[in-house]
C-alpha cells in the first residue's frame, strides 16, 4: 500500500475526530479515502476511528484512536489523549494539553512511530479570542530518531454561524528524510529545516450543516527552502442525532511533529453515535439551559442560555415561533439567543444537537401531550 | 314532482350545503401556516380539526400551535389527532366556565384547566373581570402551578390580588419572584406565600364586588 498514505490518513481521520463536538460522546467512524502522496500513485484506503469524550463544568477529556488499512501493505494507527481545563466556569483562559502516539509504515520512509505532546493556552472572549501553544514530536523510522518542535499564535472571531481564525507557526525539524519526501530542501548544510505556516481557517455551521475550510501558506526559514499552498476542505451534515455523513479533502502538508508527510487526501466518513443517547441530550437540555424575558424598548424578548460548549447545534422553539426551531448563536460562555415575545403566554422548549426537547431549567414546566415537557413565560 | 324538478331541488341543497361548509372550509384554506406540516396525512386531520373549531366560533390559534409542537416533537398523526381533541375539549370548557370572551382568554383558560386550575377558580376570576381580558391573570396562575405550586393556594392568592386591584406587571414580578426563591430551594407554596404577601403589603384592601366589576386595567 502507499504506507506513506496510511499515516497521512490516519492522521487526517484523527484530527476530524479530534474536532469531535458534544460532551460524554462515545462515537465510531467508518468510510473510505483516497490518498497520493508527492510523486506517488493514488491509494485507496479504508478508514476506521473512535471517539470518548467526557466534559465537565471546568475540566474536559478527550480520548480517540484512529485506524487506517489499504491492503496491500502497511497499516497505520493513532491515539491521542488530551484534556482542557479552566480555573472557573467563567474563566476566559482555557488551558489544553495533550499527548499522540501512532506507529506507522510509510512507504519509502519505512516503519515507525511517532509521539508527541502539546500545550496551549487559549483566551476565550465574548466573540473571538487567541492562544498561543507548542508542540515538541519524537519519530522513529528504521531505528533512527527525528525530533520536531512547533510553537504557534493565532486569533478567533466569531460572527452569527461563521468562525474565522488565523494563525502563524514556526515549525523546526531536523526529519531530513520527512522533508526530502515533503519537496523541501536546505539550502545549505544545516542542522535543522525551519518553516513558518500561515493558516486562514473558517468554520461555517447552520442547522445539521457544518462546513470547514482552510488555507496554509508555507514558506522556509533560515537555510530551508520551501513554497507551498495547501487547502483543506470538509462538510459533515448530520443526517440524524445519532448519523452523520463527513466528506472532506485537499492538501495536507507534512506534519513533522506527528511524522506525517504531505498527501493529496479524499475521504467520505460515516459517523455513528453510540452515546450520548437521546436521555442524555434530554437531561443536559434540562440542566444546563434557562431563560427570561427582558423588557426592552422594542418589547419583551426572550433571552435562552444554555451552558454547553462543545454541542454542534442548540435550538429553542416554542408557541412564538410556530414552533420552528431558532438557532442559538455560540458566545463564551455556551449558546444564546435573544427573542422578540409578544403579550400572552408563551411556551418554550430548548434541545442539544436535534436531541428532545426539554424546558429550560428555571422555568415552570409541563407535560405536553406528546411525551415531553415545555417551559411557561407571560408576557404582560 | 318533473324530473328537471328533482334535479333543481337537489342542486339548490347542495349549493347551500356548500355555502354552510364555506366558512369552515376558508377558514383552514387561508391558514398558510398549515402548509408546515409536511406529512399529508396530519396536515389533513389538522385542517378538518381547525374547521370544526371555527365552526363553533372557537379561536383555531391554539390549536394549530399545538399541532404545529406536536410536528415539532415528531408525534405520530394519532397523538396529535388526540392531543388537539383534548386541547378543542378544554376550550370549550373553558368558554362555558368564562362566558362571552376575547378568544386569548380561552386559550389562557385551556391551558389553566390543563394544569389543574379548578373550574371555580375561572368563574371566579371572571366574576371580578367581567368586562375584560383576564388571559394574563390566568396565564400567571398556570405559570404558578406550573412551578409546583398547589392549584388551589395558587388560585386563592391570584383572586386576592386580583380582588385588591394588583397589576398585571404586579402578577408577572411576583411570578418571577417565585421563580428565583424556588431556584435558590425555597418550596414553591413558602414562596408564593411570602411573595404574595409582599405584593398584598402594597395593595389597598379589596374593594366591594360592585366597585370591582368595571375595573379598567
Amino acid at each position: 500500500m502507499s504506507a506513506r498514505g496510511a499515516a497521512a490518513c490516519a492522521f487526517l481521520l484523527a484530527s476530524t475526530v479530534a474536532l469531535a463536538q458534544s460532551p460524554r460522546v462515545l462515537r465510531l467512524e467508518g468510510g473510505a479515502a483516497q490518498i497520493r502522496q508527492k510523486e506517488r500513485t493514488a491509494r485507496a484506503a479504508g478508514v476506521f476511528g473512535g471517539l470518548w469524550r467526557v466534559e465537565g463544568p471546568r475540566l474536559a477529556s478527550l480520548a480517540s484512536a484512529a485506524f487506517t488499512w489499504a491492503g496491500d501493505s502497511a497499516t497505520a494507527a493513532q491515539g491521542i489523549v488530551a484534556a482542557a481545563w479552566r480555573p472557573t466556569v467563567e474563566s476566559a483562559w482555557h488551558t489544553e494539553g495533550g499527548v499522540t502516539a501512532s506507529a506507522f509504515g510509510v512507504y519509502a520512509l519505512g516503519r515507525g512511530g511517532n509521539r508527541s505532546a502539546y500545550a496551549r493556552e487559549r483566551v476565550v472572549l465574548d466573540d473571538g479570542g487567541f492562544w498561543a501553544g507548542g508542540a515538541a514530536g519524537h519519530t522513529t523510522r528504521d531505528g533512527r530518531s527525528w525530533h520536531s518542535t512547533v510553537v504557534d499564535v493565532g486569533a478567533f472571531l466569531r460572527s452569527g454561524g461563521l468562525e474565522t481564525s488565523v494563525a502563524f507557526a514556526r515549525l523546526r525539524t531536523n526529519d531530513w528524510p520527512l522533508m526530502q519526501a515533503s519537496g523541501i530542501f536546505l539550502e545549505t548544510d544545516a542542522a535543522a529545516h525551519d518553516l513558518d505556516d500561515v493558516t486562514l481557517a473558517m468554520r461555517y455551521a447552520r442547522g445539521a450543516l457544518a462546513l470547514d475550510a482552510s488555507h496554509t501558506w508555507r514558506g522556509g526559514a533560515r537555510k530551508t527552502l520551501a513554497r507551498q499552498t495547501a487547502f483543506l476542505w470538509s462538510a459533515a451534515y448530520e443526517l440524524s442525532p445519532r448519523y452523520a455523513v463527513i466528506v472532506g479533502g485537499g492538501r495536507q502538508l507534512a506534519d513533522a511533529v506527528r511524522g506525517v508527510p504531505d498527501a493529496m487526501v479524499a475521504s467520505a466518513v460515516l459517523r455513528v453515535v453510540l452515546f450520548p443517547w437521546r436521555a442524555d441530550a434530554a437531561e443536559r437540555a434540562t440542566a444546563r439551559s434557562s431563560a427570561r424575558v427582558e423588557q426592552t424598548a422594542e418589547g419583551a424578548v426572550l433571552v435562552v442560555r444554555v451552558a454547553v460548549n462543545d454541542s454542534a447545534r442548540v435550538e429553542v422553539a416554542g408557541s412564538f415561533s410556530g414552533w420552528e426551531p431558532v438557532p442559538l448563536q455560540r458566545t463564551s460562555e455556551g449558546w444564546e439567543a435573544r427573542v422578540p415575545l409578544g403579550p400572552g403566554t408563551h411556551r418554550v422548549a430548548v434541545r442539544l444537537g436535534g436531541g428532545p426537547w426539554r424546558a429550560p431549567r428555571n422555568l415552570g414546566k409541563v407535560r405536553d401531550e406528546f411525551g415531553g415537557e415545555a417551559g411557561i413565560v407571560v408576557v404582560p | 314532482m318533473t324530473k328537471h324538478l328533482r334535479v333543481l331541488t337537489f342542486a339548490a341543497l347542495a349549493a347551500i350545503a356548500s355555502l354552510a361548509t364555506l366558512p369552515l372550509a376558508r377558514a383552514s384554506a387561508q391558514e398558510p401556516r398549515l402548509s408546515l406540516i409536511k406529512d399529508d396525512a396530519t396536515r389533513d386531520v389538522v385542517r378538518s380539526l381547525l374547521g370544526r373549531a371555527a365552526s363553533v366560533g372557537l379561536p383555531t390559534d391554539p390549536l394549530l400551535s399545538k399541532a404545529l409542537e406536536g410536528v415539532a416533537k415528531r408525534a405520530t398523526t394519532k397523538s396529535i389527532r388526540a392531543a388537539l381533541a383534548a386541547l378543542e375539549k378544554r376550550m370549550r370548557r373553558a368558554s362555558d366556565l368564562l362566558g362571552p370572551n376575547p378568544p386569548e382568554d380561552l386559550a389562557a383558560g385551556a391551558d389553566a384547566l390543563y394544569v389543574g386550575v379548578p373550574d371555580k377558580t375561572l368563574r371566579q376570576m371572571r366574576a371580578m373581570a367581567p368586562r375584560r381580558s383576564i388571559a394574563l391573570e390566568l396565564g400567571v396562575l398556570t405559570e404558578l402551578v406550573a412551578r409546583q405550586v398547589p392549584p388551589k393556594q395558587a388560585s386563592a392568592m391570584v383572586l386576592d390580588l386580583m380582588a385588591r386591584g394588583a397589576t398585571g406587571a404586579q402578577l408577572t414580578a411576583l411570578s418571577s419572584a417565585v421563580q428565583a426563591d424556588v431556584a435558590a430551594g425555597i418550596k414553591p407554596d413558602l414562596a408564593l406565600d411570602l411573595r404574595g404577601r409582599g405584593v398584598m403589603s402594597l395593595l389597598p384592601p379589596p374593594p366591594s364586588a360592585a366597585t370591582l366589576q368595571g375595573r379598567p386595567r
